[in-house]
């Protein structure tokens, strides 16, 4: 299985259940043992552990958010510019983050846990952003979301990809959301891709969207 | 190898292994025979612990604490109600055994680490209670037992028993409930699932394990003439549960190893760590067995991070699986 | 039953709290060691009362808090050395086999303290005078106000450290997730380590205050860590508030029932301590402060 991603580019990954989404995340991010040569900015990273992979700067968002419940807003935040060290700069994408979720600055101080599922994603997608990566990976971004909240993260991410240049590997189940969204997209089946090509290409053809992706 | 051939050389090995137990005593010193008879009495005692770790999958730190129960037993009825000493045994293991079905109720509601917490707690707090209730222990003087045996013959009972109660242990895991004991280790869920009660069969190998020990307890109590609260430390716990694992959790091969292990070990650490270490250290303090036996339980749980099956089991199961396999 | 004045009750419980800020700071290494690895470190006191002993011998060349400071520092290297080495191996292990390991690691250390340093009984001496102070009227021990002092005074500065610092907020995250926090690029295995040696550093502080009353030998700390199990159950194994409430809780109460309970008296102070544990367990695992976890099918 072969997959790419170019520099601010937008790629959805889409597929049935257990046809290896998210699986071909966790190996680019390192959570789960993988073979096969993987290359990220020229380097080889096949061998490297998941915090090595996130220092190079891959932030993977995985299924169910991952936020820190028992934390505050702001100190999952925190946790997201771990790696880096050039504080004024960390402070300048705490405020641009804010920016894209303003409401995140009001409850700063609420353990994670309690907001609501969109909120959770909205902030999972924040923390990511404040390790100020080359590549965002989301699993699933709009599993148990409202579709208007699944429309407003998705608006989001197409100014990041537009505005910043921020590449962005999406795996998703909702296939409509994702091939409008997206430049590209592989079609995954039992851990093979089955068919690739331009986004606009594939959601046109109605053939392809009844066989592979169920509408 | 057909089933037939296998099961005459076993009991041809048995055999064997029976002649040379019974000759041994004349052939050694008679310190020896204490020690192996001490061996012996660590064996009873890892063989209960294995039922109860090794096959239930519950965790003591505590069985130096029944070993007390069974020991105390011995004392009292042989010194204040002129029981002869040997008759003692069958009742502390009786009256142990009660005692560790009760404590194996509460201990349902334990898993795990909290068990083993628990149990940890019952072995260090146990001396003192002893201490304390001196009406009947006699406090920390202890309690003196007036018959001595010769080391001969105490070797002689305590192998005998040994050897009875291995049979027993080897049947009780051959059978259906030695299998319900394994089901229940590997998945209690699992075996529920199936119609086995767990409480039941959890308390019971507690129950059987604490029989074990309290014999233990006894034969000790019958070697040394003396109980007292301080003949059961922790560390006396400790040392069951480690000569169980490194015997082979689970395994009744590898039991004489570990039982051997924690009795010669010990004693023989400083000559071993003189002979193995190229500084001239002060091998004579009483450190040594400690740290000896220490660092081959770290060395081999580090070796073997998924085991805690033991060196034997490892090395010598093709051997052992051959002797132990049933025919299909 | 001893007749009751006010001003012993006060120093019952004065005195109650410095030995529950003994078993507090033990108990919290426990805590932080559990809460990160899920492992009960077994060896916790006799890593203490090692660190001790090295305290006892660098205090024959320096003076008290010198010694004290640098046996924190070494304690605290010692720490996240022996999580590297030894545990780090067995980190995916069943639970029994580290159980065996802490076991192992309990022997080894208490076999290394007899070894190196005999296992005669050593006096150790005591930051704090030995002076009563007055108190509304009411004579306490200095020393027992410093213990309490010394502990509170280390359980606050780790709170800092762990609710101000990036470490400390990392640490955090990695006993709550630890797979989401290597995620953001969180050295998880450095900050086991970090808990470790944070944890035998507490350690050691326990032992340095309990060894002037109890007198520094191999097993000085077997009780205590009997105490800072209850203390850590009591309070729920995996909350650092529970484990410091719960030792000065236990603290008090052993001290009371020693005093006022007839039959406790002083030698059954072991099973009370051995009650509580046993009472928490089966009455309410999770600790007056901890997760109750569902169990896993």
């Amino acid at each position: 299985m072969s997959l790419r991603v170019d520099e601010a580019e937008y790629v959805a990954v889409l597929g049935a259940n257990g046809a290896g989404k998210t699986t071909t995340l966790r190996a680019v991010s390192g959570t789960v043992r993988r073979s096969g040569t993987i290359v990220f900015g020229g380097k080889r990273i096949g061998g490297k552990r998941p915090d090595a992979v996130a220092r190079l700067g891959i932030a993977h968002v995985p299924e169910g958010r991952g936020t820190f419940g028992e934390l505050s807003v702001w100190e999952n935040l925190r946790l997201g510019a771990y790696p880096r060290r050039d504080r004024a700069a960390v402070r300048r994408d705490f405020d641009r983050v804010v920016g894209y979720f303003p409401w995140l600055a009001r409850r700063r101080d609420q353990p994670a846990g309690t907001l609501s599922g969109g909120e959770q994603q909205m902030l999972a997608l924040a923390r990511a952003l404040m390790a100020r990566p080359r590549l965002l990976m989301l699993d699933e971004p709009s599993l148990g979301l409202a579709p208007i909240v699944v429309r407003e993260l998705f608006e989001i991410l197409g100014r990041l990809n537009l505005d910043e240049g921020l590449a962005i590997l999406v795996v998703e189940q909702n296939a409509n959301v994702a091939l409008r969204a997206s430049k590209r997209a592989y079609v995954l089946e039992v851990g093979r891709i089955a068919l690739s090509g331009e986004s606009s290409e594939l959601r046109a053809d109605e053939s392809v969207r009844r066989s592979y992706l169920g509408y | 190898m057909s089933g037939r051939l296998a099961w005459s050389l076993r009991l041809a090995a048995v055999g064997v292994a029976a002649a040379v137990a019974a000759a041994l005593p004349f052939l050694t010193s008679d310190f020896l025979s204490f020690q192996l008879a001490r061996m012996g009495i660590f064996l009873i005692a890892i063989m209960g612990l294995n039922i109860l770790t090794g096959y239930t999958g519950q965790i003591s730190i505590g069985h130096g604490a029944f070993m007390s129960i069974g020991g105390y037993t011995t004392a009292v009825l042989a010194s204040q109600h002129g029981v002869a000493d040997y008759w003692t045994v069958p009742l502390a293991g009786l009256l142990t055994g009660l005692v560790g079905l009760a404590f194996g109720v509460p201990a349902l509601r334990l898993a795990g680490l909290y068990l083993a917490l628990a149990t940890f707690g019952v072995a260090v707090a146990t001396p003192s209670i002893e201490k304390r209730w001196e009406g009947l222990t006699k406090g920390s003087t202890g309690i003196s037992l007036l018959s001595f045996h010769s080391n001969h013959w105490l070797y002689g009972l305590t192998w005998a028993l040994a050897a009875g109660l291995f049979v027993l242990a080897w049947l009780i895991v051959r059978s259906r409930l030695g299998r319900t004991f394994k089901a229940l280790r590997d998945s209690e869920v699992a075996a529920s699932a199936m119609g086995v009660n767990p409480a039941f069969y959890k308390t019971l190998a507690f129950g059987i394990s604490a029989f074990y020990a309290g014999i233990a307890g006894a034969l000790y109590t019958i070697q040394n003439a003396y109980v007292s609260p301080d003949t059961f430390p922790i560390t006396l716990s400790l040392y069951l549960l480690i000569g169980a694992v490194i015997g082979g959790l689970g395994s009744m091969a590898g039991l004489l190893a570990g039982a051997a292990f924690v009795e010669f070990v010990p004693i023989h650490a400083s000559g071993i760590v003189a002979a193995i270490s190229p500084f001239d250290l002060n091998t004579k303090s009483a450190g040594v067995p400690s740290v000896l036996l220490g660092l081959v339980v770290v060395v081999l749980v580090l070796a073997l991070p998924d085991g805690a099956a033991g060196l034997l089991r490892r090395v010598g199961s093709p051997l052992t699986r051959r002797l132990y396999s049933r025919p299909p | 039953m001893l007749a009751f004045t006010f001003s012993q009750l006060a120093q019952q419980v004065v005195s109650g709290l410095a030995s529950g800020g003994i078993y507090g700071s033990l108990a919290l290494a426990i805590v932080l060691i559990y809460r990160s690895t899920r492992v009960v470190n077994f060896a916790q006191g006799e890593m203490a009362t090692f660190t001790t002993f090295i305290a006892w011998s660098l205090m024959h060349h320096m003076s008290y808090w010198p010694a004290f400071v640098l046996t924190l520092l070494i304690a605290f290297g010692g720490g996240v050395a022996l999580e590297r080495v030894v545990i780090r191996p067995v980190e995916r292990a069943p639970v029994l086999s580290v159980v065996i390991l802490s076991i192992g690691l309990l022997i080894l250390v208490n076999g290394l303290s007899s070894w190196i340093w005999g296992s005669d009984v050593k006096s150790f001496p005591s930051a704090f005078s030995t002076r009563p102070i007055r108190v509304g009227g009411v004579a306490f021990s200095i020393q027992d106000l410093g213990v309490i002092g010394v502990s509170l005074g280390a359980v606050a500065l780790l709170a800092l450290f762990f609710r101000f610092t990036k470490v400390g907020l990392a640490m955090r995250a990695v006993a709550l997730n630890p797979g989401e926090s290597e995620l953001v690029g969180v050295r998880v295995g450095w900050m086991l380590a970090l808990g470790w040696g944070l944890a035998a550093a507490l350690g050691a502080l326990s032992g340095m205050m309990v060894a002037p009353s109890v007198f520094l030998e191999p097993n000085m700390m077997l009780s205590v860590l009997l105490y800072a199990f209850a203390a850590a159950v009591l309070g729920g194994l995996d909350s650092p508030l529970g484990a410091v409430v719960g030792g000065l809780t236990l603290g008090v109460v052993l001290n009371l029932a020693g005093t006022y309970v007839g039959f406790v008296g002083s030698e059954l102070r072991l099973a009370v301590g051995l009650a509580v544990i046993l009472a928490v367990l089966l009455v309410r695992p999770a600790g007056l402060f901890g997760r109750t976890v569902a169990r896993k099918v």
